[in-house]
């Protein structure tokens, strides 16, 4: 029994049904019910490549997803303004692991052969083409490479407005879930805790074997029912609201970029986020750091007069989680189970972790559901966990002085120790997949090495002699990446060329 | 360079087109499409595979003449060496355009710069008095059958994706030479899907007329490997021009 009907709702009673089969009759019920009039909160328009493959398990053709949500490829991320404010200063981290890894570690080399280098190649520029790919504009694949397959590694933006309601035709005529559209006027216990039923306003009353809170940040069963405590990060992560606000694109061809630009601002940073239609912009910022007229500013100055046509909406944020996120036969999923800013596009990611974790051990019993709850909330903690530490890195290595927003970031205080510990470490060797020993990492080490090099972190190898022994083989791939550069610049079409040729012509499933 | 142009009785009148010199125009074309009224026959002889336009990405059953762009591996000894030539090589120079002046759809277009055109020796497209030759009629029904076939080309095609029986091949030649091609981007029928196929849809398949092409297309692979055979012939004779070069 699926609560909720937004993008987490839709993922998660897609995936369970799509594994379970529940449109056949010894398949696993899935039913989903939502409010008729409790509008989706539009957040997180970024995704990750592993939207890719949640749409495969879905059964979702690419082609009509681009063409139903407003979709536009993305090939990572660009942080402008980070380090020190200049108008120079940025970097990328690309979606796109460094050339050769984890076999090969470039980092080291890289750190010697640009050493006493006036003008040093970037690291992500050294080890990776796809940052020369999105300076181009360019699209991650061809018009001939099929559905999901690609040249670059890729994720998509969205309009997760359109998403839903593409989710939900998918999952009732396609996946066999039953879809409710009813108010739920109260929740009951059986005797022992568990939930027995829904009371619905019309519906009568629904019963499940097992609960899924995707009631956003309303989160019904898991926060107000079952009162599980949320524990507050802002401790850490300052954000606490968004201004945001759609941009229309000046010409009908202006170039979609294919990647997510965040520019860092006195008291948090705007994302840009390029559709096919229009732009989505917001400025994220912490209240304790600056005015919302001022955000306001902030936000005009980025966008430009434009904006004062345009209806910008505030969206508060509270950046936490819950402390438990699977209780007795109830499990959290989205924005009822914990949010952070989107500065990594965790938000659609955690739905698509969570979907898969809960589809695919899916307890069999209410006997062993207590002991499947134990795993998940620690896996969902420990995910937390590292998402927090590496969004809180990009503040953390700043050297940003012109506000207190950014001196305040790298207080000791206010960075948790796991990450200090990291950093200390990482003064001395680059990260490697031994700093992330889980099988529930979220981040791969590649992503630590982007984020660390890109913002001018320096580590010392003088006592890693060994992870520079092979030279000859880091200038062989050194040198293949500068190749692949060259190809695709000259190969790939542009991103809006791509999108509009998929609208045309559809992407082939071969 | 190509220009076409709509044909027309007053502005061509006087041109002849050498047939002798038709063929020659698809001497480095490596892919000849096919449509699948003539299938049967260019099967015989060619690998027939599908392969994705380049622009819009959409398969397009072709013939396969060579390994790589430029390569036609039926022209040899400067004629065509093939029992069967397809209609899109018989066709030159004429291709069918829309006629925006008339307004009409379909209009027969011809390429002017064609070595193919010539003042003196060859078939006249117009007679003395202004009518239409036979020969321009034959041609005329040779491009109404290409515009005929493309469209039931296309819903073979769709037929075969909605099915899902296309798939990669991916080709990994060793030449006599001991050069080593790797072929990307061609695609056929996936003949474990065929031969799972559901009975619904192997009866519409069957129902429209279908079945043949795809068994004529699954066995004409197999001339992939005379493909490699005249590739290593072609070689063989490069290499020993080679030698009797290095000798003088």
């Amino acid at each position: 029994m699926v609560v909720g009907g937004g993008s987490a709702g839709w993922i998660t009673a897609g995936v369970i049904a799509a594994r379970h089969k529940s449109h056949s009759s010894d398949g696993v019920k899935v039913t989903l019910i939502e409010s008729p009039n409790i509008p989706t909160v539009g957040v997180g328009e970024g995704t990750w490549p592993t939207m890719r493959s949640t749409l495969i398990k879905l059964g979702i053709s690419e082609t009509e997803f681009i063409r139903e949500c407003d979709a536009s490829f993305k090939q990572g991320a660009k942080f402008a303004r980070w380090m020190d404010g200049t108008e120079g200063d940025y970097y990328y981290h690309p979606l796109m692991l460094p050339q050769g890894f984890p076999s090969v570690d470039l980092a080291p080399y890289w750190h010697k052969f640009t050493a006493g280098d006036p003008d040093p190649i970037s690291f992500s520029q050294g080890v990776c083409f796809q940052e020369a790919a999105c300076d181009a504009g360019l699209a991650p694949k061809l018009i001939t490479t099929p559905e999901f397959g690609s040249v670059a590694n890729y994720a998509y933006h969205l309009d997760t407005s359109k998403f839903a309601p593409l989710l939900q035709r998918h999952c009732t005529q396609k996946l066999g879930v039953t879809h409710i559209l009813d108010n739920v006027v109260d929740v009951v216990s059986s005797e022992c805790g568990d939930i027995s039923h829904l009371v619905t306003k019309n519906s009568g009353n629904l019963e499940g074997d097992l609960f899924v809170d995707c009631t956003g940040f309303a989160s019904v069963l898991l926060g107000k029912h079952f009162s599980t405590p949320f524990v507050d990060r802002s401790d850490v992560l300052f954000i606490d609201n968004a201004l945001a606000v759609q941009v229309p694109y000046e010409r009908e061809d202006t170039p979609i970029a294919s990647h997510t630009i965040a520019t860092a601002q006195s008291a948090g940073w705007v994302w840009d986020i390029g559709l096919p239609t229009r732009r989505g912009v917001g400025y994220v910022y912490s209240s304790r750091h600056t005015s919302e007229d001022e955000a306001h500013q902030e936000l005009r100055a980025y966008v430009g007069p434009a904006i004062d046509k345009l209806s910008v909406r505030k969206i508060p944020i509270r950046s936490g989680h819950r402390a438990t996120f699977w209780k007795r036969n109830c499990v959290g999923v989205g924005l009822s189970a914990g949010f952070v800013e989107p500065l990594e596009a965790s938000a659609l990611v955690l739905i698509e972790l969570s979907a898969e974790m809960i589809s695919q051990q899916l307890p069999a019993c209410r006997e062993v559901m207590d002991i499947t709850a134990k795993r998940f909330n620690d896996t969902f903690s420990y995910r937390w966990d590292r998402i927090i530490d590496f969004l809180k890195l990009h503040y953390s290595l700043s050297k940003r002085t012109d506000s207190q927003f950014w001196i305040d970031n790298r207080d000791p205080a206010t960075i948790p120790e796991s990450l200090q510990n990291q950093v200390a470490l990482w003064r001395y060797q680059s990260p490697g997949d031994h700093d992330f020993t889980s099988n529930n990492e979220v981040f791969p080490a590649a992503s630590y090495q982007y984020v660390l090099y890109g913002m001018g972190f320096k580590t010392d190898f003088r006592y890693r002699a060994h992870m520079l022994a092979d030279e000859k083989k880091a200038k062989e791939q050194f040198a293949q990446n500068a190749s692949m550069k060259q190809k695709v610049l000259k190969s790939l079409p542009t991103n809006r060329e791509l999108i509009n040729k998929i609208h045309q012509h559809g992407l082939q499933k071969v | 360079m190509a220009r076409i142009t709509a044909i027309n009785k007053t502005h061509h009148r006087d041109i002849k087109i050498r047939r002798d010199k038709v063929e020659a125009q698809s001497a480095n074309s490596h892919m000849i499409p096919v449509i699948v009224s003539e299938l049967l026959k260019a099967a015989t002889q060619y690998p027939i595979i599908f392969t994705k336009n380049r622009e819009t990405g959409r398969f397009a059953c072709v013939a396969l003449c060579g390994f790589e762009p430029g390569e036609n591996l039926f022209w040899r000894n400067g004629e065509w060496d093939g029992i069967y030539v397809p209609l899109n090589v018989a066709r030159q120079p004429f291709f069918v355009g829309s006629d925006d002046a008339n307004g009409s759809e379909f209009a027969l277009c011809i390429d002017v710069e064609s070595e193919c055109i010539d003042r003196a020796e060859g078939e006249a497209l117009f007679d003395a008095q202004g009518d239409e030759t036979a020969y321009l009629q034959s041609v005329q029904a040779v491009l109404g059958q290409l515009v005929d076939g493309e469209t039931q080309t296309g819903q073979f095609i769709d037929k075969l994706i909605e099915h899902d029986l296309l798939t990669e091949l991916s080709l990994d030649i060793k030449f006599d030479n001991d050069d080593k091609q790797k072929i990307q981007g061609i695609y056929t029928v996936n003949e474990e899907k065929l031969n799972a196929i559901a009975n619904d849809a192997l009866a519409a398949l069957h129902a429209a007329g279908y079945l043949p092409w795809i068994y004529a297309m699954v066995v004409s692979l197999g001339h992939i490997y005379g493909l490699v055979q005249r590739k290593n012939a072609a070689l063989a004779k490069a290499q020993q021009w080679y030698q009797a070069d290095g000798e003088q």
